[in-house]
């Protein structure tokens, strides 16, 4: 009963949030997103301000009054200090790079600040993520890299940055929740299993003419160095004999170009068999070995590369997703 | 990333000697009242937490710390005998100030050291109530707050920045709390407040004897100021500040007679409800209408007792100064802050005209086994002289001319001390003077009092307000003539003329070291340090007007001058309507750069050409500089290529040739900017 209250105030809370603070690509904090109230130490610092007020009028000493006004009106000075410090504060969104689900995605924000101030104590929390101290100074950026855990495969919208500040004196908290339209794909769970051979059997039939895929098994022979080769297979010893970069070549016996197929392990379940082809996409590319997919709603051309792997590894993450 | 880290909940390293500094600036008030025991352990807390924070010492373990705390608080408690009052409640608070030093292992206790700072800066107040003191504590602030900053500031802040800072909040704070001083109702004690053991009660005390007021003429602290209304003043050697009379003596000792028990409570002022003694002479002040009349304000020191000071015949119409029938004022219990209050003075004015029988009967008491040949010789005397005056007149003379001297070392005094000092000695100070001169009288059938009180002051040259000091503390006499009332007789000033004249300072200077005309005395430079303190004594002098004195009274005076009348609505507007118009022009001023911004043209029209192309679905990036953004509009929009290279390579010029653009090339920038978008 309570539990259904409070989820339906809390989504209630959520849409609101939305409303006031909506998604984007870029947020400057102002009247409409800072909320701001004395913190705990705040309400101590009252309670001084209360035996101070207490103490002047039972001794009657002006003086003390006087104190505890200054210090009263410190108060409300700090507010307007503390509101300051948040206020023209930007948040860009930058960059998000993708992650395997189990482990976490990183995603990279820049903050500024308003011209010519500087914005100081910047507390943030970002999902899981330990809570960090920032500080902008005047007319810097500030790139800051947060690592979000992920457990689901799929897109992942981040949840908001809480951000808290206390500065200057650490007597009124302003706070505001920053949410930025950024989301990364999380890949499935890479898990290793056999890769059974496909059943097309047209990759050693397909290669391209003349030159054999370069594989790491086999060795083949040594081909002069073309730019993009790995520095690990240069033969060094070629090398300071003739002035000249030479790089080895291997080949993999039997299955150099890969069909990675949904249909592999008719025994898993959906998510066991997309994890499965993420465990394979790694392992190939690792190996330097040109591999294609094939599950339902997509199809990549074996081919390999940085790019490829990404597709690849991008296709079964949205895997049933809608686009 | 220097400038970021984790959250971290241990103490600044930074932020430590800022407190440091707070924290001994906060407890060096308190030096002069504290028992040195208790300083000398507040000193070691002060050197161990610094010990820790060199990284020399570790912190004493928890238990210890406890064991401490139990232990201090019960040699605090033997020490005053009480944890109540301010004396002892202000050890205790400072004690524990200094061992929650040696607990500050987190940002939460150091936040509560400088909270329990705030607080053992205004105990200071319950001792001190000079401008000198409060600049001390305004600046026990500033340090307890720039701590604040030190630990919300960044490790690489400048190293003054929490300083600075703390000066500026400070700054931007004070116009609301003057305002929250002005108009804030001075709200009655919430409950009464006791003289405490260990409060020390200074000035004149309520009996007399051989030497006690002498041992006040060792002091140079100020009893009280007066501000006369306009420049007229008596002169210093008419200043008689009567405090309270003395009529009741036991053969050494002279205390006050039965003035109060006979019209017990003070008499307050309301007019309409005087007893019938004040209307009388109230009445007769009506009728004197020629005699001279002094209006003057009284800013009293604390002394912990009740008697307020003034010439004779004073009337006061403040509700919180009482009337003692016997023309002296009194406070309704003991003055323990800084009071002020306004006198009128009727020069002259006869005084009990018609003496009743009481306090004739009062004022003719002797122990009968007092002084049996001063009485003698008074008897004497009396029978060979015509008149009352011409008794005291041959009294004066004999003080005068038979070898008595004034002296504030006089010698011990046996069993009869009057006869003792009339006939052997010769050597006393005002009370022994006073003291043998009314029992003169008595003896003779003449009623007789002594008055204790000030005599004289010094005229501040700066302001004009009169200071009296307490080696300015006095003690004469005042008998009862037929047709005249009470008439003043100073048997000192016969003795010792120059005690009148120019002050005890001067009559007595080769005896007291409070009495010292300073140690550069009359050369240039000590005259100008006097200059100095003269000015000093007058800026102390507008603090205790202006801010310690602005009581309910005068607060109700200022703001029925402003309001035109005084009522809870009037007030509440006038908070609330003030209060919002301050935070409201402070805010202002604080956002006056987002409030009134103004953007460079040149980045004004590099502005609009982003919003251009974003609205073209190209928004710039971050992270995206300018030649960035071009090589990806341009990739994006080759034809458009030349235009963008074009309005990009101004708008670079401008922007970094370091210096304001002008018309020219602000109209070349907008015409590039038009093309390329």
């Amino acid at each position: 009963m309570f539990k259904r209250l409070r989820a339906a105030i809390d989504a209630r809370y959520q849409r609101w949030l939305e409303r006031r603070i909506p998604r984007q690509r870029q947020v400057t904090l102002d009247q409409r997103r800072i909320f701001i109230f004395p913190g705990p130490r705040g309400l101590l610092f009252v309670v001084v301000l209360l035996l101070l007020f207490i103490g002047g009028i039972n001794y009657a000493n002006n003086q003390v009054l006087l104190l505890c006004f200054l210090l009263a009106s410190l108060l409300n000075t700090s507010i307007l200090h503390t509101y300051r410090n948040l206020s023209g504060l930007r948040f860009e969104a930058a960059r998000a790079y993708g992650g395997f689900a189990g482990e976490a995605v990183d995603f990279e924000i820049v903050l500024s600040g308003a011209s010519g101030r500087a914005h100081r104590g910047l507390l943030l929390r970002w999902g899981d993520a330990a809570e960090i101290r920032v500080d902008v100074e005047a007319g810097r950026t500030q790139v800051l890299r947060f690592s979000l855990p992920v457990s689901r495969r799929g897109r992942f919208v981040p949840p908001r940055i809480a951000l808290r500040s206390f500065y200057p004196l650490g007597l009124v908290r302003a706070w505001s929740y920053v949410a930025l339209d950024m989301e990364a794909l999380v890949y499935p769970r890479p898990v290793a299993d056999e890769l059974p051979p496909s059943g097309d059997g047209d990759e050693t039939a397909q290669a391209p003419e003349g030159r054999r895929p370069r594989g790491i098994d086999e060795f083949d022979g040594l081909a002069r160095y073309v730019p993009g080769d790995a520095q690990t297979r240069i033969e060094w010893r070629v090398y300071a004999r003739t002035d000249e970069l030479y790089t080895k070549h291997f080949t993999e016996p039997g299955h150099s170009r890969r069909w990675l197929d949904f249909s592999a392990w008719p025994q898993a379940d959906t998510e066991g068999r997309l994890s499965r082809l993420a465990y394979w996409a790694i392992e190939l590319e690792r190996r330097e070995q040109p591999y294609g997919l094939r599950i339902p709603g997509a199809r990549l051309e074996p081919a390999q590369g940085d790019d490829h792997h990404q597709q690849v590894l991008a296709a079964l993450a949205l895997y049933g997703a809608p686009p | 990333m220097s400038q970021v880290e984790l959250a971290g909940y241990q103490v600044s390293r930074r932020s430590v000697p800022w407190m440091m500094a707070a924290v001994v600036a906060a407890m060096l008030p308190h030096v002069a009242h504290l028992p040195p025991w208790l300083l000398a352990i507040c000193a070691l807390c002060v050197g161990w937490r610094w010990g820790v924070h060199r990284g020399r010492l570790s912190y004493p373990p928890m238990r210890l710390q406890q064991l401490f705390a139990v232990l201090l608080i019960g040699a605090i408690a033997l020490h005053y005998r009480t944890l109540a009052g301010h004396q002892a409640g202000t050890a205790a608070l400072v004690a524990m100030f200094a061992l929650k030093l040696l607990e500050m292992y987190k940002e939460r206790d150091a936040y509560v050291v400088i909270l329990i700072g705030y607080f053992v800066a205004a105990t200071a107040f319950l001792f001190f109530f000079t401008l000198w003191m409060a600049a001390w504590i305004l600046l026990v602030a500033l340090l307890l707050t720039a701590a604040l900053v030190a630990i919300n500031a960044s490790l690489d802040a400048p190293r003054l920045e929490p300083i600075k800072r703390s000066a500026m909040l400070f700054a931007q704070s004070v116009p609301l709390a003057i305002l929250l001083f002005v108009v804030m109702p001075r709200l009655g004690p919430l409950w009464s407040i006791g003289l405490q053991p260990g409060d020390a009660q200074t000035g004149v005390s309520d009996e007399m004897s051989p030497g006690s007021i002498g041992s006040l003429v060792e002091s140079d602290k100020l009893a009280f100021r007066v501000d006369f209304d306009g420049a007229a003043m008596p002169v210093t050697s008419r200043m008689y500040w009567r405090g309270l009379t003395l009529s009741s003596f036991d053969g050494r000792t002279w205390r006050p007679g039965r003035d109060l028990e006979r019209y017990p409570a003070l008499t307050w002022f309301p007019r309409g409800r005087q007893p019938e003694w004040l209307q009388r002479q109230e009445a007769a002040r009506a009728q004197a209408g020629t005699l001279r009349e002094w209006r003057y304000t009284v800013t009293l020191e604390p002394t912990q007792r009740p008697w307020l000071f003034a010439l004779a015949v004073p009337y006061s119409d403040e509700r919180a100064v009482g009337h003692v029938y016997d023309q002296s004022l009194r406070a309704p219990g003991p003055v323990k802050t800084l009071t002020r209050y306004r006198v009128i003075s009727v020069e002259g004015m006869p005084r009990d005209p018609e003496l009743p029988a009481w306090l004739r009967d009062d004022n003719l008491q002797l122990p009968d086994d007092a002084a049996p040949r001063a009485r003698q010789w008074a008897l004497q005397e009396r029978a060979e002289l015509p008149s009352d005056e011409a008794y005291a007149a041959r009294v004066l003379q004999w003080f005068a001319e038979d070898g008595f001297s004034y002296t504030l070392s006089p010698p011990v005094l046996g069993a009869q001390p009057v006869d003792q000092f009339l006939f052997d000695t010769r050597r006393g100070f005002c009370e022994h003077y006073a003291g043998a001169f009314v029992l003169l009288m008595r003896a003779a059938g003449i009623p007789a009092r002594v008055v204790a009180g000030y005599q004289g002051g010094e005229v501040n040259p700066v302001g004009g307000a009169v200071q009296v000091r307490q080696y300015d503390a006095h003690a004469w006499a005042e008998i009862w003539l037929y047709g005249r009332g009470w008439v003043q007789y100073d048997p000192t000033a016969v003795v010792a003329p120059d005690r009148i004249t120019r002050g005890s300072r001067v009559a007595l200077a080769d005896q007291s070291r409070a009495l010292q005309p300073g140690l550069l005395g009359d050369t240039p430079l000590g005259g100008s340090l006097r200059a100095l303190g003269d000015a000093f004594d007058y800026l102390n002098h507008g603090w205790n007007q202006w801010v310690l004195g602005f009581d309910e009274q005068a607060q109700r005076g200022f703001l029925q001058r402003w309001l035109g009348g005084v009522s809870a609505w009037r007030i509440g507007m006038l908070v609330l309507g003030t209060g919002v118009a301050v935070v409201a022009l402070l805010a202002l001023w604080m956002f006056r750069d987002v409030l009134f911004r103004k953007t460079d043209p040149v980045t004004r029209e590099y502005q609009r050409f982003c919003a251009g192309w974003a609205a073209r679905g190209h928004a710039r990036r971050a992270d995206e500089g300018p030649y960035d953004y071009l090589a990806r509009l341009s990739a994006a929009e080759p034809r458009r290529a030349t235009e963008l290279q074009r309005f990009i390579v101004i708008y670079v010029q401008l922007s970094y040739a370091g210096r304001a653009a002008d018309r020219d090339a602000l109209r070349k920038l907008r015409a590039a900017r038009l093309q390329a978008c």
